[in-house]
């Protein structure tokens, strides 16, 4: 249809006729892509070039390097734990928030989003100072033998952290707008508590549950702020992607950081298509001004 | 919102699964933030003052400042424009502009600050023009104001566009029935119903700005006293085990975090007070 | 001020949403447009007010053509479905924004704003804002809002479609007043038949992006100007007939025309329910012989169904409740079913 529209309007080249009355489309739709040309596609179309003027054997060479492939599966396996931590927790987090009374509840509601707000770099010397060997949790820890910070607990740890606003405040809206009826009727045949939340309420919270995994799991994947002060850094142990590319910055080896960098944006820009894909099929449903509401919350 | 359930757990679980999510909550969130201010007042409040009166701090304060009062009033443009043109118009490639959008958020913060060493690093293809016109980006003011504008750029946009997507074109074309200019319309009727969302959105904007660390870190060159912003100059503070001052400077940070807390909690409560009379149908405007 | 549309065309991509329009409105009537959903109705209005550029064909007030001039230059004032008031506002502020907009001295808007919530009878409302009010209150809120510059035309957008029952029906017969008082051009659109025939002095009908009929609510009763027309005020039997030498049969009816039909080939022919009525005996009306097959009291009418003989298909009279009780038919008796009107097309 769009495109009929379109077709019927090149016909009369003469004729210009405003489709809309309203004002100001050039002026908005110029400065929008303006500035996202010139701020978003030509600086990430150098990655893009820098990588294309590589060897392949040296872009292969850096990117499947063992310090690099130790990054990788330390970044991906720990943004993946990370996220799965987050969905348990951050689903019983949504759901005390939205079911029940306490004292204190807004308070907390609001706090959610305090790693959204809080600088990373912030985060990072605080979760440090707490899971150090001085800290006030990390030391009874280590006590026991289990190192926190600077090892890749600490990394664990920093993750979550970053990525439990996502889960939260997109679980929080659809179990605020679930229908008491659908679990009331499970009731009525007979469901007990445990089955009613295993078959009819968690199959319900799927959708948002994977979109919060896949945020979480995506912002986790290029953290760095927060990580760098409790990993320890050490290349093959504890040195994630992102510390990586910018040691080799530090270093001028600009081509290498690209590389990793090319690596990583594959990675994050697929999880996004993913998540994308299945947001738009869920369909137009989605986007009634709850939901709208509420993924803006999350955002 | 709380919801009456007559289907509900019993108390003891309900007792235990709200224990955990506090549990938890404060293990992962409020110990670690307690502790900062707990940190940033071990030399009393002296020390305290102090670490925050120093020269270098005052420097990245003004750094950071700068940095702020030029990426937020663009991104705040940006956020109208974009708004303006993806909720009142249709256009092809309207989910691609939105995607792009999205960018910062899926691109890894040291990613952020990388492409612009890429462009205009010594080593780019506009770094030898750069540098024998004596201009500085990399390792420079100019560098930390950009990559900052880069990763806070969505923020006001992705406050806007709900909002205005909600509330439709009606109220403009009445606007414009009534025989207001273009520029009346929106100081009079755009502006007004959108300002709690662009108040939140500029703030969160402004936050994230004053707290960008990755992709500043990779720009700034952290030479001190002249690019170092606050969170740059956290980290040189407590590389340098200044420890007590790193978590002065910190809680500054954490005031302004919790403060863009508070703006949220404010505008969606004035949003929901002044909340249009109806839910409408997305569009009301016919393509 | 007259608004003459003439051969305007528009379609949303394939879907041709006015289709070669021509229509005039008098200066100082109050018109409907009146149709089913998806006839173009609304965006004729759109197209009047500006909010819509038509791809061909004109649109004049009085004289000037206005077609492609901008929405805010043409002076009107238009009433959205759903009244886009501004939330933010109070509704003196909203009433007296169009004033404000022209700069008008803050003394000035103040005495407007009043006359209106007094002609609006909002007494008491104006520092309200518009999500404290009803609907009805809304819906005049927007009115007042509208009519403040002193529009050349109104137009107004399903104005009622928005409210319950009684209060459309109130606001109805308050919008006729209204406009006797106030005699400004009105256009309004609506796909309710009642609402047309109660409120307008004129009404267009459209279908499928084209007029259909434009005139008084009785010029359309009494002589519809085709089967759309009949079809859509319904409330009528429909009869598959054939014509032959000047008259129209079905069975043992024969209806008299005067239309310019062909000799033969078959027609339809559209008898309204209130215009059948039954008794024992031909009165020199046309007529057909049937059974009563069902009978219910409805109000003061009586909604009899009857099969005429040698057809399946049953046909519906209305039957005032005084004629049914003192003829004495039940369900069962033979009746001879007289046809007091009908419309012919072929």
């Amino acid at each position: 249809m769009d495109s009929v529209a379109h077709v019927a309007q090149m016909s009369r080249p003469g004729k210009r006729r405003r489709q809309n009355p309203l004002p100001g489309f050039g002026l908005s739709m110029g400065y929008t892509l303006t500035y996202l040309g010139l701020l978003v596609l030509v600086p990430l179309s150098t990655i893009v070039f820098k990588t294309f003027s590589m060897e392949w054997s040296a872009f292969w060479a850096t990117i499947s390097a063992p310090r690099a492939l130790a990054a990788y599966g330390l970044s991906f396996f720990g943004a993946l734990a990370a996220a799965a931590i987050n969905c348990v927790f951050g689903t019983v987090v949504a759901w005390v928030l939205v079911r029940y009374r306490f004292f204190g509840k807004r308070l907390v509601d609001a706090l959610v989003d305090l790693p959204f707000a809080v600088p990373t770099a912030v985060a990072g010397i605080a979760l440090t100072a707490v899971w150090g060997p001085q800290g006030p949790l990390g030391e009874p820890l280590a006590r026991v033998g289990i190192q926190v910070a600077y090892a890749r607990w600490g990394i664990l740890i920093a993750m979550v952290f970053v990525g439990l606003p996502f889960v939260v405040r997109t679980v929080q809206p659809v179990l605020e707008t679930m229908e008491a009826e659908v679990e009331e009727a499970a009731a009525t045949l007979g469901a007990s508590r445990a089955t009613t939340f295993c078959f009819v309420i968690v199959p319900h919270l799927a959708p948002a549950l994977f979109t919060g995994f896949a945020l979480s799991f995506a912002r986790a994947l290029g953290e760095y702020g927060s990580i760098v002060f409790i990993s320890g850094n050490m290349p093959l142990r504890t040195e994630i992607t992102p510390l990586l590319i910018m040691t080799k910055l530090e270093q001028f080896d600009y081509a290498g950081a690209t590389a990793l960098a090319a690596v990583m944006l594959v990675a994050s820009f697929s999880v996004l298509f993913v998540v994308n894909s299945l947001q738009w099929r869920k369909g137009r449903a989605a986007k009634s001004p709850r939901t709208q509401r509420a993924n803006r919350r999350a955002s | 919102m709380t919801q009456k359930r007559s289907v509900s757990e019993s108390k003891a679980s309900r007792v235990f699964l709200t224990a955990i999510a506090l549990v938890f909550l404060g293990v992962v969130l409020i110990i670690p933030l307690a502790l900062v201010f707990h940190t940033a007042f071990r030399d009393g409040l002296e020390g305290y003052l102090g670490a925050l009166a120093d020269p270098d701090t005052l420097s990245a304060i003004r750094v950071t400042c700068i940095a702020v009062a030029i990426a937020v009033p663009c991104n705040i443009l940006f956020g109208f424009a974009a708004a303006w043109s993806i909720t009142k118009f249709e256009f092809r490639g309207k989910r691609l502009i939105v995607s792009l959008i999205d960018v910062p958020f899926a691109v890894s913060p040291v990613i952020s600050g990388m492409i612009f060493v890429l462009l205009f690093g010594a080593d780019s293809f506009l770094g030898p023009w750069l540098s024998d016109h004596g201009i500085r980006i990399i390792f420079a003011l100019p560098g930390i104001v950009i990559a900052t504008t880069f990763v806070t750029f969505p923020f006001v946009a992705r406050e806007l566009i709900p909002v205005m997507q909600m509330q439709g074109a009606e109220q403009e074309l009445a606007a414009l029935t009534l025989g207001a200019s273009p520029w009346q319309m929106f100081r009079l009727v755009t502006l007004p119903s959108v300002k709690w969302g662009l108040f939140y959105g500029s703030i969160l904007c402004a936050a994230r700005a004053v707290g960008e660390f990755g992709a500043v870190s990779v720009v700034s060159g952290h030479i001190r006293g002249e690019t170092n912003t606050l969170p740059l100059h956290v980290e040189v503070l407590y590389n340098e085990y200044h420890f007590s001052c790193a978590f002065a400077v910190a809680t500054l940070l954490i005031l302004i975090a919790v403060l863009t807390l508070g703006a949220k909690a404010t505008a969606e409560l004035m949003e929901r007070r002044t909340r249009p009379q109806r839910e409408l149908p997305l569009k009301e405007a016919k393509p | 001020m007259k608004i003459d549309i003439q051969k305007v065309s528009k379609s949303f991509g394939l879907f041709p949403a006015l289709d070669d329009v021509d229509v005039t409105i008098p200066s100082g009537e109050l018109v409907a447009l009146l149709g089913p959903s998806g006839s173009g109705k609304t965006t004729l209005l759109r197209v009047i007010a500006g909010l819509e550029v038509p791809e061909r064909g004109r649109v004049f007030f009085g004289d000037l053509d206005v077609t492609q001039s901008a929405v805010r230059g043409r002076n009107i004032g238009f009433v959205f479905q759903h009244y886009a008031l501004f939330p933010h506002m109070t509704v003196a502020q909203n009433i007296g924004f169009g004033l404000r907009v022209r700069k008008y001295k803050k003394k000035d808007i103040a005495k407007r704003t009043d006359e209106l919530i007094e002609l609006m009878q909002l007494h008491g409302l104006g520092n309200r804002l518009p999500a404290e009010l009803s609907g009805g209150q809304r819906q005049r809120v927007a009115l007042a809002r509208a009519l403040a510059p002193n529009p050349a035309v109104l137009l107004l957008d399903e104005p009622f479609g928005a409210l319950d029952a009684r209060v459309r029906q109130d606001l109805r017969r308050w919008l006729r007043r209204l406009h006797d008082q106030i005699h400004v051009t009105t256009v309004f659109v609506t796909h309710d038949q009642e609402e047309a025939f109660e409120v307008a002095d004129r009404v267009a009908i459209l279908n499928d992006g084209r007029i259909e009929q434009v005139g008084s609510p009785d010029e359309i009763f009494d002589d519809p100007a085709n089967a759309f027309v009949m079809d859509f005020i319904g409330g009528a039997n429909v009869l598959q007939g054939h014509l032959e030498s000047g008259a129209w049969r079905f069975n043992d009816l024969v209806l008299p025309h005067h239309k310019d039909f062909g000799a033969t080939g078959s027609a339809t022919a559209y008898i309204r329910n209130k215009d059948i009525r039954l008794s024992c005996a031909p009165n020199g009306s046309p007529f057909f012989h049937a059974t009563v097959t069902d009978a219910r009291r409805v109000g003061l009418v009586v909604h009899a169904t009857i099969h005429p003989q040698g057809s399946a298909e049953p046909l519906f009279a209305e039957i005032p409740h005084d004629d049914w009780s003192s003829s004495g038919f039940k369900v069962g008796s033979p009746v001879v079913a007289s046809v007091k009107r009908a419309q012919i097309f072929q």
